[in-house]
């Protein structure tokens, strides 16, 4: 098979309307592709909605994607990842786009420039949408005549190139199609490792022309009055290309620990029944870590456990509120339609409870234990008040509510606190003893 | 995720979408869980396809499901979407890891270089073609525009109806074999309640209190919501009168997708948003239909 033969079929008839310039484009990329002489089978040509997407049945002996509108250089960047990841070395998306597509996909094109992943994009810029009828589009020239813009184009064009420049891109050009040197320019982006990119000016024959005063000299006319520079080739050699990067940081990746598991004790917690209880104060004073650590050390024991959290979409202020089921058996139901224990340890909390409707469901059994700052009265339930925030500190008042509550009830083995303690760093670990023993004095 | 999906269905991509539901419409609720995103999960496609639809009602479930969800998604070459929600995708519990019931894995049928490659085409309207990776030995042609065998873009052609058909038929042929309940059933009971998700596990727990108090209730936790499972569900209304459908979203989403497959039997919904359908709520609407 001959050179020519591997890339854009000799007896291929182009599907582009008379003197659109695509037919240019998938003419001189072939050109391009015997040029450089890659295998057929290293190359994916990956195009985009509108007429760029017809190229693919063009070229038959290419791995060809044909995507969802925009999303062209998104897939190649896949691929391209894909390839880096699994050291295949040697797939080269090119991607095949309009200038429609382009500013659908705008951010996938940014991103792609960012990570310098080594794909070529070749963007068929004839200022606006072709197939779909002739709307304008972001990159449409001011005054050019569009459906949508019958009256001619108001708002400024957007500088491709200027833009990709600000994302770090590591090749730009702007080539006209009917260039002589476009070939050469398509080789060299390809050709080039990492991003690159090349705007290829053109013209729709279905809508520009037929709406827009337009002769031969018209299109570098309205790049140059745009002050957009023609057939220069700007190139970053220094970027590392993505594939690089990822091996070089890789090399110094260390495998992830992985967490230690929880060791079972012998001795069993002492709990007959499933009890359910809400932990609530302020968000970042680390309540939903105190209920976490309760539920492993009732793992350690022997019981099963649930723990839902909720807290403000802002994250770090405002309530913090766990809900809590420990049990001897599987659980099903995880919500609490009445608290048995209630631990409130700031005013946040009291206030969410209030709000969410846990007070209201209390129960003249359910025991709360409310930190001496809350001034508000449960309407039913055993209360205890303890100086939580001011013994322990606001940091350690959940945990040491945890431990005054169950110092009533003996419900935990210590082993199980140990079991768990051991497992926690150094520093945490003396933080949450100390928050222990807080709790365990205050309710003794 | 509907465009994407769309896509994948069209180019037979094995893709598995995790869908965690939240309280909607639009932005909706934060931290707020929702079972409301049943018909958007299995209805979101151009043309009505059957996308596969898994919903684990906790984190035991969630580990299973997910590897049913890319055992089909390889085997059929399809995206399969696992609906969890935040109640599911967000509480944390205690996991027996020893009592999972993984299965082996699955991984699609690779294309082979000793016979001509027809990238669209399988020997059975049922069956599901081989794949070829990009990058391969053996040319890749992908495409989400209706194709003909050979992936090229066709319009008035009997093959690209040949394709379209096959693709919701690969579906339909192995609706049974991917059917997953987990049934818990009274043969003397005239009153079947049946869950999903978060909702199967309130459930669950009411038709404990309900036969404490002498009620007779069948129970049917459906874990594969599409394709629906007729043969379980056939089998668990047998002898059935009244039928509850319990799920966390305003109109009964799923019970509507069911109802057309209850037929003669009297349905009710249970339904609530904002917060978790409890046990008690599934208690007093049975009882209050019952007794």
């Amino acid at each position: 098979m001959t050179p020519e033969a591997l890339y854009l079929s000799p007896t291929a008839k182009l599907p582009y309307c008379r003197g659109c310039g695509h037919s240019l484009v998938v003419r001189q990329l072939s050109s391009a592709l015997e040029h450089l002489g890659l295998p057929p089978r290293s190359i994916v040509l990956t195009t985009d909605i509108g007429c760029v997407g017809l190229a693919d049945s063009l070229f038959p002996y290419l791995h060809t994607v044909h995507t969802t509108h925009g999303r062209s250089t998104a897939f190649a960047t896949g691929m391209a990842l894909a390839d880096s990841l699994l050291e295949t070395q040697g797939l080269k998306p090119i991607v095949m786009i309009g200038d429609g597509g382009a500013m659908i996909g705008l951010l996938h094109l940014v991103h792609a420039a960012q990570m310098n992943v080594d794909i070529t994009v070749l963007v068929h810029n004839n200022f606006m949408f072709g197939m779909t009828g002739g709307q304008h589009s972001a990159l449409s020239p001011l005054n050019w005549v569009t459906a949508t813009t019958p009256d001619g184009n108001w708002t400024p064009p957007l500088d491709l190139l200027s833009l990709l420049r600000t994302a770090h891109a590591s090749f730009l050009a702007r080539r006209l199609a009917t260039s002589q040197e476009l070939a050469s320019t398509i080789a060299d982006a390809i050709n080039f490792p990492g991003f690159s990119m090349v705007e290829i000016v053109e013209l729709c024959t279905a809508y520009g022309t037929r709406w827009n005063k337009v002769n031969g000299t018209s299109l570098s006319e309205i790049i140059l009055r745009q002050g957009y520079a023609l057939g220069e080739v700007e190139t970053e050699m220094e970027r590392p290309t993505f594939r690089e990067l990822y091996r070089h940081e890789m090399e110094s990746v260390r495998p992830k620990r992985t967490k230690p598991a929880i060791p079972r004790i012998n001795a069993p917690a002492k709990l007959a029944d499933e009890v359910r209880l809400v932990l609530a104060g302020t968000a970042g004073e680390r309540v939903q870590s105190a209920a976490a650590l309760l539920c492993r050390a009732a793992l350690a024991a022997g019981l099963h456990s649930t723990q839902k959290n909720d807290n403000p979409c802002t994250q770090g202020s405002g309530f913090s509120v766990s809900e809590i089921c420990l049990s001897p058996k599987p659980i099903e139901y995880t919500g609490i339609e009445s608290p048995d224990v209630v631990l409130v340890v700031s005013e946040d909390g009291w206030k969410e409870l209030e709000a969410n409707g846990t007070v209201a469901a209390c129960r003249e059994e359910t025991r709360l234990v409310l930190d001496s700052q809350i001034e508000a009265t449960p309407p039913r339930g055993c209360v205890v008040r303890l100086p939580l925030r001011r013994e322990a500190n606001p940091q350690r008042a959940a945990l040491s509510a945890i431990a005054a509550w169950l110092e009533k009830n003996l419900l935990l083995p210590a082993e199980a606190w140990q079991a768990v303690l051991a497992l926690e760093p150094a520093e945490r670990r003396a933080e949450s003893v100390a928050a222990l023993e807080i709790g365990r004095r205050l309710a003794s | 995720m509907i465009e994407t999906a769309q896509y994948a269905l069209m180019t037979e991509t094995p893709v598995v979408v995790a869908l965690v539901q939240r309280l909607g419409p639009s932005t909706g609720g934060a931290t707020q869980g929702a079972q409301g995103d049943i018909w958007l999960a299995e209805f979101s496609t151009s043309g009505g396809y059957t996308l596969p639809v898994f919903s684990p009602s906790n984190a035991a479930e969630s580990f299973e499901l997910a590897v049913h969800a890319f055992n089909w998604s390889e085997r059929l070459r399809t995206p399969v979407l696992l609906l969890s929600d935040k109640e599911v995708g967000m509480t944390s519990e205690v996991v027996d890891d020893e009592a999972l019931q993984i299965p082996g894995l699955v991984n699609r049928k690779m294309a082979s270089d000793k016979a001509p490659y027809v990238p669209y085409a399988a020997q059975e309207p049922e069956n599901v073609p081989a794949f070829a990776a990009v990058g391969g030995e053996i040319k890749a042609t992908v495409t989400g525009s209706a194709h003909d065998f050979q992936g090229r873009l066709r319009k008035n052609s009997p093959q690209v109806i040949n394709v379209l058909q096959r693709l919701q038929r690969k579906i339909e042929a192995h609706a049974e074999e991917m059917a997953r309940v987990r049934p818990d059933l009274d043969p003397d009971a005239h009153t079947l309640l049946i869950s999903y998700g978060v909702t199967a596990r309130a459930a669950r727990q009411a038709v404990g209190m309900l036969r404490s108090e002498g009620v007779r209730v069948s129970f049917l936790q459906i874990q594969s919501l599409f394709p629906i499972p007729r043969k379980w569900l056939d089998w668990a209304v047998a002898g059935v009168e009244t039928v509850f459908v319990a799920e966390e979203n305003m109109t009964g989403q799923y019970r509507a997708a069911l109802t057309p497959h209850l037929s003669g039997k009297q349905i009710y919904g249970i339904n609530r948003i904002g917060s978790l359908i409890s046990p008690s709520d599934i208690v007093r609407a049975v009882q209050g239909v019952t007794a």
